[in-house]
């Protein structure tokens, strides 16, 4: 039975499939061609002619590619290329197809390729499809694989995970072969740790659980998530890998004192909480510091501890209805049901032309990501440096 | 099942004299209110009187009054869901689902509209101004192009729950999603304990899941009510009126608590005696 790994990708725009272009069975050294060709010429980050071109390839192509990619230094000697400038440079057109899927062909046929992957499409809480299509990612992995370790690209290629990952979380594209991978290669790395822990723990979340506990899929194929437990354990252990290597990570303690309350150890929670907000300086981060430190209060039946953090939660951020929620059901519970109702009535009465941004708290699940723009731009920076002009 | 408590304070006092103030007292007497329904298989039960039913508040057997309905005014509370997947023509019955209710209600009745997304939004307050209610089920928009997302029945029927609670008549929360709680903050635990301290009867209706354990199903069972799930966006007009037809055939008994403890948790039982019927009500109430 082949067995798969399955992406959840959240759909946000509708995708009309083109054919893919089927290899032409002759045609292995233009095949070879065509792609230095792309790979030289395309603009990193732009939507251009040479990237619509691959995005038509079929799975097979790639395939083909990967196979002769011995026979590639022959065609970019002549371009003024080294292997590594062409390896970054293909990574980076692979990426960008990564990152636009909706270019991309749908596969025509059974034929297996190891270019190949599964795709679990959701939106508003229900799966909308399962498709196939070229893992562009695992592409531009497998390029970079090449790349020495230890050399002196390597941190390139740690920044590479870094921004690609990052990326993926931004759009609600939850890759769990993609971060394992990082981690093979990068183990001790904390912002890939991070990342990792962030993936578990949104694996873990009510918003993924409604998709992934009814997910139907192709037959030979599994989920890479696990169980929440799992996946609460998962990133549990990844958090506190970060913070025994940063100790100083605020923002690790805040996902980390999350997860140990959807993990019932709120004492735990309480001491990791306790200190996180002074640990961050960003409003955001202070703000989730303080709702889940609330949060593991209550729970822990520290009834003024908690009313002190989600009120400290909405100095920060007066307009967010999380914490106005939270403190009016804490009212409720105390039988004080007139107070309950106070602090909802703020809430619901919608002022247009009141300032500051609203609530911080629907973004949780993708706030770590919210650098993946300028992490890509540093890496397109880096992988094409400056040097001698291409030639055609 | 709705409670409310009606508290009458007599104190006598006597007039102050030279050296001795004489002492004052003071007794209440505190009424219940218990919004049950009855029916036998699918049909409600009518022309029940109080001698029909017998009420065990904490297993201490209740002497019971029925209340006019008459006399009581409805505030219903429409809690609609408006994520991404409710739009089009899902969005236009739920719309038209909505009048149908606010058509049905009589002049001393009041109706309000919160919709729910990503967060909770009240659209209209309680009002008993029918016009004000329809212009904002016109002006309801399902949420598209947010790449946010969510669905917060759990914060919304806390909400409703929360607002409707201190309405003087009968309060029916009226609930409907398509599918299931992506992005409350509140715990469904705590919100369901709330649920059954609360003077409201909520209603849901959903197309989506309704198995045993589904947080909308056990939100109106513990209010009392009842959770239905319906096969396709034409059944939830008649399905809403047909929650609003039955919600006026309740009863509504009261009673004086009498040799039960003075606080706490008081756990209720309601029956009809010598039938074979189904009585749903609210499992207690607190003092």
């Amino acid at each position: 039975m082949r067995v798969s790994a399955i992406v959840l990708l959240a759909v946000l725009a509708a995708v009309t499939p083109v054919p893919a272009q089927q290899p032409n069975p002759g045609a292995s050294d233009l095949v070879l061609a065509d792609w230095v060709d792309a790979v030289v010429t395309h603009s990193p980050g732009t939507i251009d002619e040479p990237l619509r071109r691959i995005a038509r390839w079929a799975p097979a192509m790639v395939d083909d590619v990967f196979a002769r990619l011995g026979a590639v230094r022959g065609l970019i000697r002549n371009r003024g290329l080294t292997d590594l400038d062409l390896l970054e440079r293909a990574a980076l057109l692979h990426t960008d197809l990564a990152m636009n899927p909706g270019l991309l062909a749908a596969p025509v046929g059974n034929a297996p390729s190891r270019s190949m992957h599964n795709v679990v499409q959701f939106g508003d809480g229900a799966q909308t499809g399962v498709g196939q299509s070229v893992d562009h990612v695992d592409v531009a992995r497998r390029l970079l694989d090449l790349v020495p370790r230890g050399s002196t690209h390597d941190p390139d290629v740690r920044r590479w995970y870094q921004a690609t990952i990052a990326k993926q979380h931004a759009d609600q594209t939850w890759d769990v072969k993609h971060v394992n991978a990082a981690l093979a290669r990068f183990p001790a790395a904390p912002e890939l740790l991070l990342l990792s822990g962030c993936l578990h723990e949104v694996g873990a979340s009510a918003a993924l659980r409604v998709v992934i506990d009814r997910v139907s899929l192709p037959f030979g194929t599994r989920l890479t998530f696990g169980s929440e437990r799992d996946e609460l354990r998962q990133a549990a252990t990844a958090f506190k890998q970060v913070l025994a290597l940063d100790p100083t990570n605020g923002e690790a303690r805040v996902h980390y004192g999350h997860v140990l309350i959807r993990l019932g150890q709120l004492n735990d929670a309480l001491d990791v909480l306790r200190g996180a907000g002074a640990a961050v300086d960003e409003p955001v981060l202070q703000y989730y510091a303080a709702m889940f430190l609330g949060e593991a209060a209550q729970a822990a039946g520290r009834v003024d501890e908690a009313r002190a953090a989600f009120t400290r939660a909405l100095t920060l951020f007066p307009r967010a209805q999380t914490p106005r929620l939270a403190l009016s059901q804490l009212a409720w519970q105390g039988g004080d049901h007139v107070l309950a109702r106070t602090h909802l009535e703020p809430m619901l009465t919608v002022d247009a032309a009141q300032a500051g941004p609203a609530d911080p708290m629907s973004l949780y699940a993708a706030f770590h990501a919210r650098h993946a723009a300028e992490w890509l731009d540093d890496i397109r920076t880096r992988f094409v440096e400056p040097g001698p002009p291409l030639k055609p | 099942m709705m409670r409310a408590l009606w508290i009458m304070a007599v104190v006598a006092a006597a007039a102050a004299t030279g050296a001795a103030q004489a002492p004052t007292f003071s007794s209440r007497l505190e009424v219940v209110r218990v919004d049950a329904l009855v029916t036998s298989g699918n049909q409600v039960v009518p022309n029940l009187r109080a001698a029909d039913f017998t009420v065990l508040d904490s297993g201490v057997t209740q002497t019971v009054e029925l209340v006019s309905l008459e006399t009581l005014p409805l505030s219903v509370m429409l809690v609609f869901d408006s994520s991404a997947s409710v739009s089009g023509a899902r969005l236009e019955q739920l719309r038209e689902a909505g009048r149908a209710v606010v058509a049905n209600l009589r002049s001393d009745d009041q109706a309000g509209l919160l919709t729910f997304a990503h967060t909770v939004d009240r659209r209209e307050g309680l009002t008993r101004d029918a016009t004000r209610v329809r212009r904002a089920l016109d002006a309801m928009q399902a949420e598209t192009g947010s790449t946010v997302g969510g669905t917060t029945l759990i914060d919304a029927c806390y909400t409703a729950m929360a607002l409707a609670d201190a309405e003087a008549g009968r309060t029916l929360l009226l609930v409907f999603t398509d599918g299931v709680d992506t992005s409350s903050w509140l715990q469904a635990d705590r919100v369901l304990d709330a649920a059954r301290r609360s003077n409201v009867v909520a209603y849901g209706v959903t197309t989506g899941d309704l198995s045993k354990g589904s947080f909308l199903r056990e939100f109106a069972e513990r209010t009392g009510g009842a959770a239905l799930k319906v096969a396709s966006n034409n059944d939830l007009r008649p399905a809403f009126v047909r929650i609003l037809d039955e919600f006026r055939q309740r009863y509504v008994i009261s009673f004086t608590p009498a040799g039960v403890p003075a606080s706490g948790w008081h756990p209720l039982t309601v029956r009809v005696r010598g039938r074979n019927v189904t009585v749903r009500a609210r499992p207690g109430y607190s003092r």
